[in-house]
């Protein structure tokens, strides 16, 4: 049957080869993705700054809810500590020879253009760091550095650290250098001041008999889970926290992903399959009423799809590699892998990929599948078999429900308002599609009702044809609509939803900001001394401290426990220069255990100013804080605010991030400290997120990758159906009809289809950003750019005509006699 | 053995719950025998065809193709027994178009997934006077033509019944002579049995017996009979019809 299946292939090349595009891009993302993922399991970093200890205890970096187990955690932005006293039970591991503890925390070191470390003196044998040139630091004003730092012994050198701006004494040199992560050594007592974490420490690293992994396996065993435990290629992930959440968003994201591209490409490539099949109903009737059984129409068609999927892998898992390793490069380049992580090559994703991709050609053959052994072989005979299925009444019904739902859904997000209002707009969209592909061949007859009057006494001829035939050829029509509308709605709610929020942040953060002034550094942080010198020059009115970071509300949502992130700003009170939008309460008493909450975060944790809320801060300590203001700007600042020193406590480097300062002068404020930068009104602008950049590209690639699909589609869809009117088409040309009367009876179909489109998807485009807008800023109205609505436009009626009229022009080539004759 | 070929039983065919294309039909199709089945169109010929085939599953009643009953099998089984026992020309798109001659012709056994015998091929190919276009595709050929690589289609398997639905409708009369006479010669010489719906009264006498259907029902039948004796009878069921009279079913 296979054979038969391939020697009838002529004619269905297209639809043919149409599957293997769609099948060929969906192997190549699933294997790319497979690449990431195992990068991301198998994630190993080279151990630098614990380069001798082959095992490393360090603290978990990420939060489970203790419920639910199979759960992924959220990772923690700020690395963990660990008890000092920890350090007897893994000294009594069997086979733990040494056991050395680790403070390491950021500094700041003027022209350094990398992390700088700062570490007690006594952990350098972890790296091991040697002295090259002088001695090891005695007092509390000596320090030894990197060698690739390039200071020189007896040199005196300022250190931005928690407690302030001090000047060292340089009294060695050690190497070897390092690539990611200079050090710089302290006395062990100074870095327990900068490390600010009594009792604690950053992590140990363990010495002792054998390879690593039997070590690690018995620190673990006697340890538990309340650390993690590092060896061999692993250790460099306890160097840097970002590495664990790169790791973890690695492997989500590629999750995720794998599901979208299966789920799309099921979809299209189940389109593109049904679409031959029907193309072929008298042909597979014909078959079965010469001999063929349900079961070898079946199997014709089944093998012929797993054919075509097994040819899709061949240069598909390549390809599939290429784009994993660029995509790695790209989360590498933006900053959400660190650097040094290795993208992991190996045939288990690939294998992985391979059999999720034949599983997907075998997913969406299934209903073309089904339907072709359903052909009964008496449908060979007869004319009347093209358009023979009537509309059912059942679709309409289930296409007016959606639409009701859909609608309904956008009125209810309007009513409730908050994050639940903003959330819904993805299920408002997929209700709104839902109902306008059901619907879509009422409507191609509506917008031929609508059209026709006009389009008749524009073109007599061409015009008239056109819109008969779109009210006549409804269904074909609609399956070329379907798919447009798909495209149109999905690109411009994913366009409109990042420009609507991104708008909102942007306008928040500069109505927000009130300051002459914003000091910002390029080390870790600023300091505490330079907003207390800020604060003594003259001109100036009011400083105020923040500290960016995160943290994870631990809520109720929909009766289940979640840890979500939220995105949290550290400010001294009375804060001057900055704006949150207070609604109620006030910022004023942001002091000890507090908090105030944007207007979506409070909506959230369902809390009110003087109530409690539960939340883990950065370091993943929980914590129970009383609300005393809530505040609207929360897209510009984020939204949970924390008293200064709550945040600072909880961060690896405990300085400020920015300074904001009211009045004074640009050169003084520049002055103040090494290594600061002075951002005046005009170029502060949003405080740049990069983890929302991040998520917006994440965004616009999902977003590419699925209209690659749907472009896929609508080209087969269109190029099919267009194929399969040659008779037609020849017949027109037969009665007197010229090649520009049919070709303009095209265009004007064209027309008809892509006008549809765009209208169709902006009515569903609208009440979905308008729940999106409403829930986030309050404001109905989205942030709409009229170029890009008028690209998406342009994109989508390009699309309908350049499918429909290529194959047209084709077949018009032809000689309408032979063509008769079929 | 049986000495019909097909024999249907009371069989009764209704689409939805208001249209009886057959209402109780009761005939033996002798072995060797040529019937033409003639009616005014929408009388159910096509719909007979069918269920006596078992191309169509009868609403009720019984049908047997020798001594095979087909009302308890599936179909896969009704698939295997058409293989064996039925070939098929239908009045339009037999063919695969992207199929050449031979391919086409061949297409049962390779759905059989049995050996063609090359010698029986071409004698049949050349019966139905093809001998010289084996390997040119449906689109090359005329409908006289195709229809006739149909019925080498339909010969090829040595079926014990042919069935053919309009064969010569879209044939002028020259080919379509020929195209009957290739059916007529298939009863004289080999004895398979040829069941043949027309509205040809021309056709129809190539045929050893008509059968005439109205409304669902057999009503008359002639053996042996010129063209113009069942041009008259046509007619005849025409007034009839009008007249409201047509009921007593006829075998
Ligand atoms: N699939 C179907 N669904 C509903 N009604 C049908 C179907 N097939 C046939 N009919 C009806 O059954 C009746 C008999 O149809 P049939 O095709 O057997 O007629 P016919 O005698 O072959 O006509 P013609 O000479 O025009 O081919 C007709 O009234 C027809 O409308
Ligand atoms: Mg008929």
């Amino acid at each position: 049957m296979l054979r038969l299946a391939f020697a009838t292939s002529r004619g269905r090349l297209l639809s043919l080869a149409s599957s293997f595009v769609a099948l060929l891009f969906a192997v190549a993302l699933i294997a790319s993705c497979g690449l990431l993922m195992e990068s991301g399991l198998r994630a190993h970093l080279p151990a630098e700054r614990y380069g001798a200890a082959p095992v490393v205890v360090a603290g978990v970096q990420e939060v489970t809810l203790r419920s639910k187990e199979a759960e992924l955690g959220q990772s923690l932005p700020e690395p963990v500590a660990i008890p000092a006293t920890l350090a007897k039970k893994i000294a009594q591991v069997p086979g733990v020879t040494e056991v050395v503890p680790e403070v390491g925390f950021p500094v700041g070191l003027t022209g350094a253009d990398r992390r700088v470390v700062g570490r007690s003196w006594q952990s350098a044998r972890l790296t091991p760091y040697t002295l090259t040139k002088g001695r090891a630091p005695a007092t509390a004003g000596e320090i030894v550095v990197d060698v690739t730092l390039g200071r020189k012994v007896g040199q005196k050198v300022r250190v931005a650290g928690r407690d302030g701006l001090r000047d060292y004494t340089v009294t060695g040199i050690a190497g070897p250098g390092l690539a990611r992560q200079a050090s710089v050594f302290f006395t062990e007592q100074r870095a327990a001041e900068l490390f600010a974490r009594p009792g604690k420490v950053s992590a140990f690293g363990v010495f002792g008999e054998g390879e690593g992994e039997g070590l690690a396996e018995r620190v673990e065993q006697a340890l538990g889970d309340k650390v993690t435990v590092y060896a061999g290629d692993q250790r460099g992930l306890a160097e840097d926290t970002s590495a664990q959440g790169g790791r973890q968003m690695l492997i989500m994201l590629s999750a995720s992903l794998v599901g979208v591209i299966v789920m799309v490409a099921v979809l299209v490539i189940a389109g593109t399959f049904g679409l031959s099949v029907r193309q072929r109903d008298r042909e597979i009737a014909l078959l079965r009423a010469v001999g063929a059984t349900p079961r070898q129409v079946r199997a014709m068609i089944g093998r012929e799809a797993l054919v075509i999927g097994i040819a899709a892998l061949v240069p598909g898992l390549p390809l599939g590699v290429a784009l994993g390793t660029w995509l790695f490069g790209q989360f590498v380049a933006r900053g959400m892998v660190p650097e040094g992580f290795a993208a992991a090559v190996s045939p288990l994703p690939l294998l992985a990929a391979a059999g999720i991709g034949l599983l997907t050609a075998w997913l969406a053959a299934l209903g073309a599948v089904r339907r072709a052994a359903r052909i009964k072989p008496t449908e060979a005979l007869g004319e009347a078999m093209a358009e023979r299925r009537e509309l059912g009444r059942g679709r309409m019904i289930s296409g007016l429900v959606f639409l009701v739902l859909g609608a309904a859904a956008s009125a209810a997000s309007m009513a409730a308002a908050g994050e639940t209002a903003a959330m819904s707009a993805s299920a408002i969209v997929l209700l709104l599609i839902t109902a306008a592909i059901l619907l879509s061949p009422w409507l191609v007859r509506l917008a031929a009702l609508l059209a026709s009057g006009v389009i008749g006494r524009t073109s007599p001829v061409s015009g008239y044809l056109a819109t008969a035939n779109t009210r006549t050829a409804a269904k074909r029509l609609a399956s070329v609509a379907g798919p447009l509308i798909l495209m149109f709605a999905f690109t411009a709610t994913t366009l409109f939803a990042q420009s609507t929020i991104g708008d909102a942040t942007t306008r928040q953060a500069l109505e927000g900001n009130r300051a002459d002034y914003i000091l910002q550094s390029t080390g870790p942080g600023l300091p505490p001394d330079v907003a207390q010198a800020a604060r003594g020059l003259s001109g100036v009115t009011g400083v105020t401290q923040t500290i960016g970071t995160e943290v994870i509300a631990d809520t109720v949502e929909l009766g289940d426990p979640t840890l979500k992130p939220m995105g949290a700003l550290g400010l001294t009170v009375p804060a001057h220069g900055i704006d949150l939008g207070v609604t109620s309460g006030s910022l004023e008493r942001l002091r000890g255990d507090t908090v105030a909450l944007s207007t979506l975060a409070a909506s959230s944790f369902d809390a009110e100013v003087g109530g409690k809320v539960r939340l883990l801060l950065g370091d993943g300590t929980p914590v129970t804080l009383t609300v005393v203001a809530v505040y609207e700007r929360g897209l510009g600042f984020g939204d949970v605010a924390l008293p200064y020193t709550l945040a600072r406590d909880h961060s690896a480097a405990g300085m400020a991030g920015r300074v904001y300062v009211t009045g004074g002068e640009k050169e003084r404020l520049a002055a103040l400290a090494p290594g600061l930068t002075v951002l005046d009104r005009a170029e502060a602008g949003a405080a740049v997120n990069a983890a929302q950049e991040f998520s917006d590209w994440v965004n616009l690639l999902v977003m590419g990758l699925i209209i690659v699909f749907i472009v896929i589609s609508v080209v087969n869809t269109l190029v099919t159906a267009t194929g399969g009117r040659v008779r037609e088409f020849a017949l027109l040309r037969l009665v007197g009809g010229t090649r520009r009367q049919v070709r303009g009876m095209v265009r004007w179909e064209a027309l008809l289809v892509g006008g549809l489109a765009v209208i169709a998807g902006t009515l569903i485009t609208a009440p979905t950003l308008m729940a999106l807008s409403y829930g986030l800023t309050g404001s109905p109205l989205p942030h709409v750019p009229s170029l890009t609505y008028a690209a998406i436009v342009v994109a989508t009626m390009g699309l309908a005509y350049a499918a429909t009229l290529t194959p047209a022009w084709k077949v018009l080539l032809g000689r309408p006699a032979e063509q008769i004759r079929g | 053995m049986a000495t019909h070929a097909v024999r249907l039983n009371a069989v009764t065919k209704t689409y939805g719950k208001h249209v009886h294309a057959l209402r109780g039909v009761t005939v033996e199709l002798p072995r060797g025998g040529f019937t033409a089945v003639m009616g005014p169109s929408g009388s159910g010929k096509s719909t007979f065809l069918h269920c006596a085939a078992g191309l169509d599953t009868p609403t009720s009643g019984t049908v047997h193709i020798g001594d095979t009953e087909l009302s308890r099998m599936n179909e896969t089984q009704l698939t295997e027994l058409r293989r064996e026992k039925a070939g098929f020309v239908f009045q339009a798109f037999n063919l695969i178009p992207s199929l050449t001659v031979t391919e086409n012709v061949l297409l049962p056994f390779r759905l059989a997934r049995r050996r063609p015998e090359h010698a029986w091929l071409a004698e049949v190919i050349e019966r139905v006077g093809l001998g010289g276009r084996t390997e040119h595709r449906p689109s090359q050929l005329s409908g006289g033509q195709q229809q006739r690589v149909a019925i080498a289609r339909a010969l090829v398997t040595r079926p014990e019944v042919v069935f053919a639905d309009e064969p010569t409708g879209a044939l002028d009369t020259q080919t379509a002579a020929e195209v009957l006479g290739l059916l007529r010669q298939v009863v004289n010489s080999t004895g398979q049995t040829v069941v043949m719906v027309t509205h040809d009264p021309v056709a129809a006498s190539y045929a050893d017996r008509v059968l005439f259907l109205a409304e669902g029902v057999l009503v008359d039948e002639v053996y042996a009979a010129n063209a113009q004796t069942i041009a008259h009878r046509m007619t005849m069921l025409g007034r009839a019809r009008l007249a409201g009279t047509v009921g007593a079913a006829a075998c």
